[in-house]
């Protein structure tokens, strides 16, 4: 039995060093977008002099460029990250946001139908990595409405990133590149590495759901309780609008006009023919870098002529 | 409690720690621990259920005392039915009583009577056929005076409850385990250590081939009507190597297991897809029901012995029951038939026992008539898989019908493609490594046993990469669960 024992406690005291050795290599070369880690950084920096957060899904990610939008008074972050639902940013105001960074003056709610489908991929738990560890323990120990299987699996990015390794291996290229060059305060450039035809026809099995739309007003009415003051803008699309837009339009103007917040829709006719070009998309729903900069400086103008109380014009 | 989950990972240890170390000295004590062990093992999943095993534990142990004392033949014959009614009748109950209620419904309709009834929202107790059996031939030998009655309700206790084999087997005979809760075990290091290579490559054989196998089959069986007759045939070869990964993987780590703590069980599975014919594949596939039904059913009904017609009733009878074991579907019930169709040639034709022996004993490749027999053999088990894993019969039939399209010469296409062929070079690993180690207990069994030790050990890490790196960790229970 000892001999049995002390040949165990070798074997495993050798896989647990080669797991700390994997963990590091995993934690070096991942191949995760760049933009996810500093984001997080800044939404948990107590120092932050950014008083206007963006946030959204990756329609606003790569396509709002915060310095584009900054003023004299308000200095802009961009805290949206891909595939996001408004319960994940429920969980991320709570658990971090909150806990950490600064009181904040303004919010731009990006509104896409992805996002109020509540169809997006990313859970908040899976983003642990990214926590700083004494937000991490908080939500581990004392947090019950957190999946801690997923908090603790994906702090780890040996397990994280286990996947990525096959992939390699079967010589995935993704279909998404991330201009690194360009990012710029939670933006970052998207690129497509295949072509997207777009005289295609799409069709989106996503549903607004009764349940999407219940959290995505509690989001609203928690950032409400927070004091900023909060617009809902509806990032474009190119060339369709779908029936679930329709759908989630309707939603948002009843949304706007019962809390009080201005909504900008960027498909309106006005903005049209400044964006709807192939250029200025990578594909059906994301703007190129060419098509970002159009946007925010449309979104700046928007911003501007409300805070100047002047009527907008094309 | 499933074996590749972080629960079990911190069970096991437990348990072994307090065997060894804890209640090592003391028999009963070691016994009380591996029930108590076994009932948490089974209760992590439904606590409720446990009843139905206690019950039939006290009913087994009841009737085998009493038949120890008891000369009238009648009463004998009394207490063994009273066994049988009570097992099968729980087993009846909860795995079958729907299908009866159903077809029984569907006959009438048949004559034009219409008949209302209510099936029941029954759920089906884990391994309750595997325990139900084990059970039942303790009753069957005792009955039989082939073993004598056990006068310890713990090590009897533990016998139906050992918690590696409890709830997907191998089903033990009496004659095999019950003896082993007798006597004190000893710590036997050469046996721990095949254990925990056993327990790996179980591992191996679940989480990297069953488990990615049963992506594909899963989306090929599911959405069988989109896809090309190529696809459909890869789908079911998908499924042949997930429900053998699957099952022989439960087994290996049930087995190694057992050996963690002194107790061994009866070997499962042995190569069965290098079988040179399907009687050989039924000598070599989940050996532990095989052997039961032919000495519990196939034996008392004459077996081969007798005419022609009685031969052939017998094949029927104990592959279709061997079917309906599985499931209540009528699916099972065809894979069985469509097994006895292939087999009754052999027996008819006396060739039923012609491969015995290891294929290709000694040598390192077969010969090409070997290679042509396996691969009719894998192809005929291949064609009967589909039976086994379609939702019922209409949709074995339409599965077919697409496998029988000029569609078949097309090349495979289907959502997993890019990373299918992945899967495809682990299995291509597999099977080599299974060829290799076929003169074995299972494959890796000697892999390695000239290497200097550290070379072994980086096989054995090697392995655990792999199935960490290319294993499948969607939550996906055994196949044999369910039955």
């Amino acid at each position: 039995m000892k001999k049995f024992l002390l040949q165990l406690s070798l074997f495993l005291t050798i896989i647990l060093a080669i797991i700390s050795l994997l963990n590091i290599f995993h934690s070096r070369h991942n191949n995760e977008p760049p933009h996810y880690k500093l984001q997080y950084t800044e939404t948990t920096n107590s120092q932050s002099k950014y008083n206007s957060i963006i946030i959204g899904t990756s329609m606003a990610t790569h396509g709002i460029r915060p310095s584009q939008l900054d003023t004299s008074e308000r200095r802009y972050y961009n805290l949206a990250l891909n595939g996001t639902t408004p319960d994940f940013y429920l969980k991320w105001l709570n658990n971090l946001f909150n806990v950490s960074h600064p009181k904040v003056d303004y919010w731009i709610v990006s509104t896409d139908l992805f996002f109020l489908s509540g169809a997006g991929w990313r859970d908040f738990e899976q983003d642990s990595e990214f926590f700083p560890s004494k937000n991490f323990w908080e939500m581990l120990m004392n947090n019950t409405s957190l999946d801690k299987s997923l908090l603790v699996s994906n702090r780890l990015p040996l397990i994280k990133y286990r996947s990525r390794v096959l992939n390699s291996f079967e010589n995935h290229q993704g279909a998404y590149e991330f201009i690194v060059d360009e990012y710029d305060r939670g933006y970052i450039t998207l690129k497509r590495n295949d072509k997207v035809d777009f005289s295609k026809d799409v069709n989106y099995t996503i549903k607004i759901t009764e349940d999407a739309k219940s959290k995505y007003t509690e989001l609203i009415d928690s950032l409400l309780t927070l004091g900023g003051e909060i617009i809902i803008i509806i990032p474009p699309v190119f060339s369709f609008l779908p029936e679930q837009y329709i759908q989630a339009k309707i939603f948002l103007e009843v949304l706007s006009k019962e809390k009080n917040i201005p909504l900008y829709d960027f498909n309106d006719e006005i903005f049209d023919d400044k964006l709807q070009s192939t250029e200025n998309f990578v594909d059906f729903i994301h703007l190129s870098g060419k098509g970002s900069k159009i946007f925010s400086s449309l979104l700046k103008q928007r911003i501007n002529a409300r805070t100047h109380n002047n009527v907008y014009t094309k | 409690m499933l074996f590749h989950s972080i629960d079990f990972a911190i069970f096991l240890p437990i348990v072994f720690i307090l065997y060894w170390f804890v209640t090592n000295k003391n028999l009963r004590l070691q016994n009380l621990l591996t029930v108590t062990a076994s009932y948490i093992f089974y209760g992590w999943w439904d606590w409720r259920f446990l009843s139905l095993i206690i019950f039939s534990t006290i009913v087994d142990y009841l009737v085998g005392r009493n038949l120890k004392n008891e000369e009238s033949q009648i009463r004998r014959k009394i207490l063994l039915w009273t066994s049988i009614l009570v097992n099968l009748g729980f087993l009846g109950f909860f795995k079958y009583y729907n299908f009866f209620l159903d077809n029984f419904v569907s006959a009438f309709s048949l004559f034009g009577t219409e008949i209302k009834a209510n099936s029941l929202n029954i759920i089906l107790p884990v391994g309750i056929s595997f325990y139900t059996f084990q059970t039942l031939s303790y009753t069957i030998d005792v009955y039989k005076r082939k073993l004598e009655p056990t006068n310890d309700f713990i090590a009897f206790s533990a016998f139906v409850s050992f918690f590696p084999q409890l709830v997907a087997g191998p089903i033990e005979r009496a004659t095999n385990l019950l003896p082993q809760f007798y006597s004190k075990r000893t710590f036997d290091h050469s046996k721990a250590v095949d254990g925990m290579r056993q327990i790996l490559w179980g591992l191996f054989k679940k989480i990297v081939i069953a488990d990615n196998c049963a992506e594909y089959a899963n989306l090929i069986f599911n959405n069988s009507t989109d896809y090309s007759g190529s696809t459909l045939v890869l789908g079911a070869i998908f499924f042949t190597f997930q429900i053998y990964g699957d099952f022989s993987g439960y087994s290996d780590i049930a087995i190694g297991t057992s050996r963690l703590f002194g107790v061994n069980l009866m070997r499962n599975f042995a190569f069965p897809y290098f079988s040179r014919d399907i009687a050989e594949f039924w000598r070599r596939w989940h050996i532990s029901l095989s052997t039961w039904f032919r000495d519990y059913l196939y034996i008392p009904l004459g077996g081969s012995h007798g005419g022609t017609l009685m031969k052939i009733r017998n094949t029927f009878i104990i592959f279709i029951v061997s079917g309906f074991w599985h499931g209540a579907n009528w699916t099972f019930i065809v894979w069985g038939a469509l097994n006895a169709i292939y087999f009754l040639p052999l027996l008819l034709t006396n060739n039923n026992r012609n491969n015995l022996e290891t294929v290709a004993q000694g040598k390192l490749l077969p010969n090409i008539k070997e290679l042509s027999l396996m691969l009719l053999t894998f192809g005929l088990t291949v064609f009967a898989w589909i039976f086994f894993r379609a939702e019922n019969i209409s949709h074995a039939f339409s599965y077919i019908a697409g496998i029988l399209s000029t569609s078949l010469f097309e090349i495979p296409k289907f959502e997993g493609m890019p990373t299918v062929l992945t899967t495809i070079i682990l299995i291509a690993i597999f099977v080599l490594v299974e060829w290799f180690g076929r003169e074995g207990k299972y494959a890796i069994e000697s892999l390695g046993f000239s290497w200097q030790k550290p070379l072994r050990w980086l096989l054995y890490i090697g392995i655990l990469l792999i199935i960490f790196y290319a294993g499948n960790f969607n939550d996906n229970t055994f196949i044999y669960f369910q039955f």
